[in-house]
């Protein structure tokens, strides 16, 4: 995987972002950058403000304080010529959202509708394809995510790797400019996590931009271009997989990494 | 009893008219106030919980001569079967806002965040991915509430709409055959109340059942 895409522009920004939920700092002052095409893997132990990094992006919680910008656009709102602050109406975050794509660590697909449905929902409903076309196309989506001949069935008739390819699938029916993935394979047992981490990898070869919050940390030192290691809300160390993996700086990350070495227990 | 029974049944065809009518009319008007109280603006959910709160708290027959006596004032001169439908109806949106709402907002918040991330407005996301979701479980209450129509459009009598109990007073009033009338009328109720139910049951799941490889 080439990790040399630094002159490629940036995709997204986030600056000085701030969550609480109630007394617990989520996230505190947390700023990056990923490029277009860049993969970022967030890692971190639970409850680190992983998952509110990634779900403040797409305002499924909104941030407190900070800036998000993608693709040079402000998300969640806008300021004014006279520098007011004008919060998104909820069909402008619509909009906007339909640039992310994302996928949840329980896979959420619409319980009521067939695999093909699923992924054919968005581009019908909400691009305005013609039905036919947005079938057409998730019926290729979810070959690519090696489902084709599953069209038909629930998600109920699945399995969890299955659910979450389709979810995948119907994420990249949109045709996002970039996927976030929020702990994609941590319900699911280790050879479910793999035919998910497979289609992952193949997208990351189609250099699609991504963020990536994940345990898997072998899948991080493959995949990914830029590292981040979050604790307590703060992003403290970011860099490449090796400088994350082979020389941690801050003490935090190599307490987290320790926790993996084969001699940890 | 030979008389009897065809002049109970011609009222308990408009008993069911009435029942059915101002079930099907109030689950217009309560899936619209249901999901408004959802996900409509702020500014309507007093005004609806207001609405409920008089339903909920005046009794029924309350209500029916209000309609009775309240609307011909008002200007309007309706026949005494749309006057009780309207009673009726009244009433029943109250509680069918009470089955839509909790029925939309038991689906699983993840169904919302998914559709959101996709980039579905509230209606379209409301339109097709909760609803859908929530209409099967508003089943079992709803055919709740036909019963309860049933039984209640009784006290339509009091404003004198030939509904079956009005028919079951005027006959023993006539014929003095108490306990025969009374046993029919109730037979009567509870056949309709069971044959609906039936139904009803029925309808859920042929209807409601997800099916595989169904187009959107």
């Amino acid at each position: 995987m080439d990790g040399g895409n630094s002159s490629e522009p940036v995709l997204l920004r986030i600056e000085h972002l701030h969550k609480r939920f109630g007394t617990t700092a989520a996230l505190v002052d947390a700023s990056l950058t990923v490029r277009r095409g860049e993969r970022v893997v967030l890692i971190g132990s639970s409850g680190s403000g992983k998952s509110t990094l990634l779900r403040c992006i797409n305002h499924l919680e909104v941030p407190d304080q900070g800036s998000i910008w993608l693709d040079g656009e402000f998300m969640g709102g806008r300021f004014a010529a006279d520098g007011r602050w004008i919060q998104a109406s909820s069909g402008e975050l619509a909009r906007q959202r339909r640039h992310i794509g994302m996928v949840f660590q329980s896979f959420n697909l619409f319980a009521h509708l067939s695999a093909l449905d699923n992924v054919a929902l968005g581009p019908q409903w909400i691009l305005k394809r013609p039905k036919a076309l947005a079938r057409a196309q998730a019926r290729q989506l979810l070959a690519k995510v090696h489902l084709a001949g599953h069209e038909h069935k629930l998600p109920a008739q699945l399995s969890g790797g299955q659910q979450q390819r389709v979810a995948i699938a119907r994420a990249l029916a949109m045709g996002p400019k970039l996927m976030l993935f929020d702990e994609p394979t941590s319900a699911l047992d280790p050879r479910l996590t793999r035919e998910v981490l497979e289609v992952m990898l193949e997208l990351a070869r189609e250099q699609t931009t991504m963020l990536v919050v994940t345990h898997e940390l072998g899948f991080a030192r493959q995949v990914a271009d830029t590292v981040g290691f979050l604790e307590e809300g703060r992003i403290v160390e970011v860099g490449t997989p090796e400088q994350i993996f082979d020389r941690p700086q801050h003490p935090s990350t190599q307490a987290f990494l320790n926790c993996f070495s084969p001699g940890g227990l | 009893m030979g008389e009897i029974l065809p002049r109970l049944l011609r009222a308990l065809a408009t008993t069911i008219q009435i029942s059915v009518l101002a079930l099907l009319l109030g689950t217009v008007f309560g899936l619209l106030l249901g999901i408004a109280r959802v996900i409509g603006p702020r500014l309507f959910y007093p005004v609806i919980d207001g609405y409920i709160f008089v339903v909920r708290s005046t009794p029924f027959a309350l209500q029916v001569y209000a309609a009775f006596f309240l609307l011909p004032r008002a200007g309007i001169d309706l026949p005494l079967f749309v006057v009780g439908v309207l009673a009726l109806l009244f009433n029943s949106v109250g509680y069918q806002i009470e089955i839509v709402r909790p029925a939309l907002e038991s689906v699983d918040k993840e169904q919302r965040e998914a559709a959101d991330s996709l980039g579905m407005t509230r209606w379209l996301a409301m339109w097709l991915v909760i609803l859908p979701q929530a209409a099967r479980r508003m089943v079992p209450p709803l055919t709740n509430e036909l019963a309860n129509l049933v039984k209640a459009s009784s006290v339509l009598s009091v404003i004198a709409v030939y509904e079956l109990t009005r028919a079951g007073h005027a006959i023993i009033a006539s014929s003095y055959k108490f306990a025969e009338v009374l046993i029919l009328v109730a037979a009567l109720y509870f056949v309709t109340i069971q044959l609906l139910s039936w139904g009803a049951a029925y309808l859920e799941r042929r209807i409601f059942t997800y099916r595989s490889g169904q187009p959107i």
